[in-house]
């Protein structure tokens, strides 16, 4: 990396997180997420209500229930709908006589939100299956077994029938979420990018900034430099998101992560797409007349970052298939779809290799073409360049 | 054989053009374009709008690549580290207004690896009258001051060449002698200088040769004296009296009692002078050279 290509790096990069937009958007958006969170599990589920801490009520006239923590019996439904008015008890369950042969129960609640009436129907289910079963004279260890049959334990076999190394957890979650933390750092990255060059472009200052360095340079300064803006802005995301989930009840499920081999290469490609895509979006940028327009042209590379997303289904059902095998060779899929089934399952060795060269040829093409792009499309203003045009920026010595 | 050293490898001239030519979408932009420029000059590059100038400085300053001919800068090919000792001063553009005036200036002092840069900074910015906004947004600044910051940027790095494109346009005429001091100054410390503008009143004041150029084509070259002789002289006449025909005058500019008679080159003023006489009353009759102003008008009109 040459020196001048560092100093217009560290400028764009200071530049771009001092601005107000930038601090909002990184610390506004984890807040407002938290917010939202807070708020639907405040209404959701009852918390700070002291509903959770209330019981529910039942009044029994088919005579199979016994009594059971959280759990309060009333003689009649006056005095549990009494109850219910008075905030005593959160929802009342009416078991009627007939209940053994229609299996129909009725349940008061003062709460109509969709989260608190699935809840309480799941509570009472389980609640009603335990009576039911001791009423068939099942021991209580018989019941448990009925109640949650199976706990698996499964482990992945490799082609030659051996366990895979890759059994705990970051085996999967790694490279997944490197894909998901790809995807959104192209999109907000390239956001400040198009911004960055899209002002330049319509201020005329890119004649100024090539009379002080080259094309290249000043093209591997602002990608790197608004690759740090996007990178700060999505570790500051997950240490916000990491910090939450150290202090809640999860934390425990995360230790097991891993750095393993696959994630490794996950990291390759990550490094690999982060840069393809920057290049190409420069290059769109510098071509577009205004920054909105850009924005328009860029849409296209947003929507490979989602290709995961649409093809979910099928990379799940097979994801070896020939469609993935494709993507995983086209520079613009590979990152995302070869990460998603690595994660999955065990991908040719040679089909990796091949889906690397490639996007490293892609990269070295493209590079030296975005140069010769975004040394003229940068003094082209205000006007749409025409493909013809293109090519002779290409052409150009 | 260079040395390396970009003041050592030019002896007589800094800029060598040899028969460049650039074209866009098929129109020759530049067409078989040459000429030297000297170390420590202040040259100057003039044509109408759209003649190409804007093009060739871009051409020397490497942003565009020729489609034949050679540039020869320092006396050898255009390389990165020749930008380092070139300075740029374009007529369009903005600089980012959200940066203050002092990181403007170190930002682009570093991409010229400029050294004691907040030295310098205080320097220029004290002679440029700036002081006061050292810490103040860019937005902040007036169009001239904007224009004054620009020029600052371009010379900080003490260029061995610097080109300028309109440098005095949007300026006051206080900032624009101030310009002009810094700039023969600049000159007589060894500063070559390439100065594009339609100002000619700045262009006989200062630039020691002219390159002109009018539909990409070159349409004149090589000092003002030699131009001037080149296109004769004119008289001017105040006079009483219906002015008569009159040999070897190329145009009249009569305004009823006073006129601008442009001459032929060689042709005998006091002959001249002996036919106003036979038919009118000459009250004033001054010879002088052309001015730039009227050669570039009468080029221009070719």
């Amino acid at each position: 990396m040459r020196a001048k290509s560092l100093v217009v790096a560290k400028f764009e990069f200071l530049k771009t997180v001092r601005r107000k937009g930038f601090i909002l958007g990184t610390l506004g958006l984890p807040a407002l997420m938290l917010f939202v969170i807070g708020l639907t599990l405040y209404t959701g589920t009852g918390i700070g209500t002291g509903a959770a801490d209330q019981a529910t009520g039942y009044v029994d006239a088919a005579g199979v229930i016994q009594a059971a923590p959280g759990f309060v019996p009333y003689p009649d439904i006056g005095s549990g709908k009494a109850a219910l008015v008075k905030g005593d008890i959160d929802s009342l369950l009416i078991v009627p006589p007939e209940y053994i042969r229609t299996g129909t129960v009725t349940v008061y609640t003062m709460d109509n939100s969709l989260l608190g009436s699935a809840g309480s129907s799941q509570a009472v289910q389980e609640f009603m299956t335990r009576n039911l079963l001791r009423h068939e004279n099942v021991s209580d260890q018989a019941a448990q077994q009925i109640l949650s049959p199976v706990s698996p334990t499964v482990i992945v076999l490799d082609e030659a029938g051996n366990p895979k190394g890759d059994q705990k957890l970051a085996g999967f979650v790694l490279p997944f979420a490197l894909t998901m933390v790809l995807a959104i750092g192209i999109l907000t990255s390239s956001g400040y990018l198009m911004q960055g060059i899209g002002e330049e472009k319509e201020s005329r200052r890119g004649e100024f900034l090539l009379s002080h360095c080259s094309a290249e340079e000043l093209l591997a300064g602002k990608i790197l430099g608004y690759a740090g803006v996007g990178l700060l802005q999505i570790a500051v995301w997950v240490a916000i998101g990491l910090t939450v989930i150290a202090a809640s009840p999860f934390a425990s499920f995360f230790s097991e992560i891993q750095v393993t081999g696959l994630a490794c290469l996950a990291i390759v490609y990550f490094v690999l797409g982060y840069f393809l895509f920057s290049v190409s979006i420069a290059c769109t940028a510098s071509l577009a007349p205004s920054v909105r327009e850009a924005q328009q042209v860029s849409a296209v590379f947003s929507m490979f970052a989602v290709f995961p997303l649409v093809f979910l289904q099928f990379l799940l059902q097979d994801p070896n298939s020939l469609l993935m095998q494709i993507l995983t060779y086209f520079p613009y899929t590979a990152p995302f779809i070869a990460m998603v089934r690595l994660s999955l399952v065990t991908v040719p060795l040679y089909e990796i290799g091949a889906s690397i060269a490639i996007l490293v040829i892609a990269i070295v093409v493209l590079t030296r073409l975005a140069a010769r792009i975004f040394r003229m499309g940068m003094l082209t203003t205000g006007k749409r360049v025409s493909f013809r045009e293109v090519w002779g920026f290409i052409r150009e010595k | 054989m260079t040395t390396g050293d970009p003041k050592k490898d030019s002896e007589g001239n800094v800029l060598n053009v040899e028969h460049l030519t650039k074209t866009f979408d098929g129109r020759n932009v530049l067409d078989d374009i040459g000429f030297t420029v000297n170390r420590g000059e202040v040259f100057g590059l003039l044509g109408p709008n759209g003649a190409g100038k804007t093009t060739l400085i871009r051409t020397i300053l490497d942003i565009f690549r020729p489609d034949a001919g050679t540039i020869v800068l320092f006396g050898r090919t255009f390389s990165d580290d020749i930008k380092d000792v070139i300075g740029y001063l374009p007529e369009e553009g903005s600089l980012d207004k959200e940066i203050p005036v002092a990181e403007c200036i170190r930002y682009f002092a570093q991409l010229k690896h400029v050294d004691a840069i907040d030295k310098k900074t205080g320097e220029w910015l004290e002679r440029l009258d700036l002081v006061a906004y050292r810490n103040k947004k860019i937005q902040e600044l007036s169009k001239g001051m904007h224009r004054r910051l620009q020029f600052i940027l371009a010379v900080i790095h003490e260029p061995d060449l610097l080109i300028l494109d309109e440098p005095f346009s949007g300026l006051d005429p206080l900032n624009i002698k101030t310009l002009k001091d810094i700039l023969l100054d600049l000159r007589d410390r060894g500063t070559t200088v390439i100065m594009s503008t339609h100002q000619m009143d700045e262009v006989e004041r200062m630039c020691d040769r002219i390159l002109m150029l009018n539909n990409g084509k070159m349409v004149l070259y090589g000092s003002l004296d030699a131009i001037r002789k080149q296109f004769g002289l004119s008289v001017e006449v105040r006079y009483e009296g219906r002015l008569p025909h009159i040999d070897h005058i190329l145009g009249i500019n009569d305004s009823g009692n006073a006129a601008e008679l442009i001459v032929e080159k060689d042709a005998d003023t006091q002959a001249i002078l002996k036919s106003l006489a036979a038919s009118v009353t000459v009250r004033k009759f001054e010879v002088k050279q052309r001015s730039m102003n009227e050669i570039f008008l009468e080029v221009c009109r070719k």
